[in-house]
């Protein structure tokens, strides 16, 4: 299973936002049957091929994994909003927020896969 | 990298649109002790994480003789969110009591060498720079700041004192150039 990590330095939570999914993922038990790979946005170029929407962007099975997708801006520096249950407006999704969508939409896709726990790896 | 050093005089600016249809330039803060010019605008994460500090901060430091003003530097071509007219309706629903003002053709962001947003610069009596960077340490959560670097400069500047840490890395949003 492979997750896709989209950033650009441009924005100071970038190495935030990666800390946060690994370590959840491994609070999960997940760490060993999803790879994370960092993909740099460097450029406008790459910003408008990917759909970026900005730093932080986490993508699995070619969907976000916080579904509403805002809007890409061609902006390899724009930064990511992401809205807390609390309501209130974050660069970096919160650890909760990380925690239900890797349980909501990481969690079963690795099953499917049987890659999960409880399952074998094939 | 800003263009302003700490200890150097206040970069004057002339005729910025406000929010409330006034137009300001610097020379009218003058009766103001201390006064913090951030950058700003509206689309950014960074911003809208901290800016209802922001508002918090000019309520209690007006009557000390602190005065905040904001200025939105950034391209609204790239970044709509940002035209004026988005300027003025982000400020009143989000009841801002500090000028925020237009800087259309981004000449004070280029002669401050600003970066970022929110990215502030504080000006003492004799308007010369005696902090330049963060508000504070945690955009995330206003609970878990350790560091209120704004407020801690301020509070030395009205006792009469140097700040302690007088420059921060500024975390937010790049400013939004135009295209040459």
């Amino acid at each position: 299973m492979l997750v896709e990590y989209l950033y650009s330095p441009s924005c100071p939570s970038w190495k935030e936002g990666l800390t946060r999914l690994l370590e959840v993922l491994e609070e999960e038990g997940l760490k060993d049957h999803v790879e994370v790979r960092r993909v740099l946005v460097p450029d406008e170029e790459t910003a408008a091929r990917l759909r970026f929407p900005g730093t932080p962007t986490y993508r699995a099975l070619g969907e976000d994994l916080f579904g509403d997708t805002p809007a890409d801006r061609g902006d390899h520096e724009a930064c990511r909003a992401y809205i807390t249950p609390e309501g209130r407006v974050s660069p970096i999704p919160s650890r909760a927020m990380l925690k239900g969508a890797v349980r909501s939409r990481l969690r079963p896709a690795v099953q499917d896969l049987g890659e999960g726990q409880g399952t074998e790896r094939r | 990298m800003a263009r302003i050093a700490i200890g150097e005089a206040m970069i004057p600016f002339e005729n910025l649109p406000g929010v409330d249809g006034r137009s300001y330039s610097s020379g009218d803060f003058s009766s103001s002790p201390l006064l913090a010019l951030f950058f700003s605008c509206n689309h950014c994460p960074y911003v809208q994480a901290w800016e209802g500090r922001f508002v918090q901060f000019q309520k209690e430091y007006a009557d000390r003789g602190v005065q905040l003003v904001a200025i939105n530097s950034n391209d609204d071509t790239a970044y709509p969110e940002d035209s004026f007219e988005a300027m003025v309706a982000r400020a009143k629903e989000k009841g801002f009591n500090f000028p925020y003002l237009r800087d259309a053709d981004q000449s004070v962001a280029r002669a401050y060498g600003a970066e970022r947003t929110p990215e502030f610069f504080l000006f003492d009596r004799e308007r010369r720079l005696i902090y330049h960077g963060a508000f504070d340490d945690n955009y995330e959560d206003p609970e878990k700041v350790r560091h209120p670097w704004l407020k801690m400069a301020v509070e030395a500047a009205l006792a009469g004192r140097e700040p302690e840490v007088k420059e921060t890395p500024p975390v937010g949003c790049t400013i939004k150039w135009k295209r040459r």
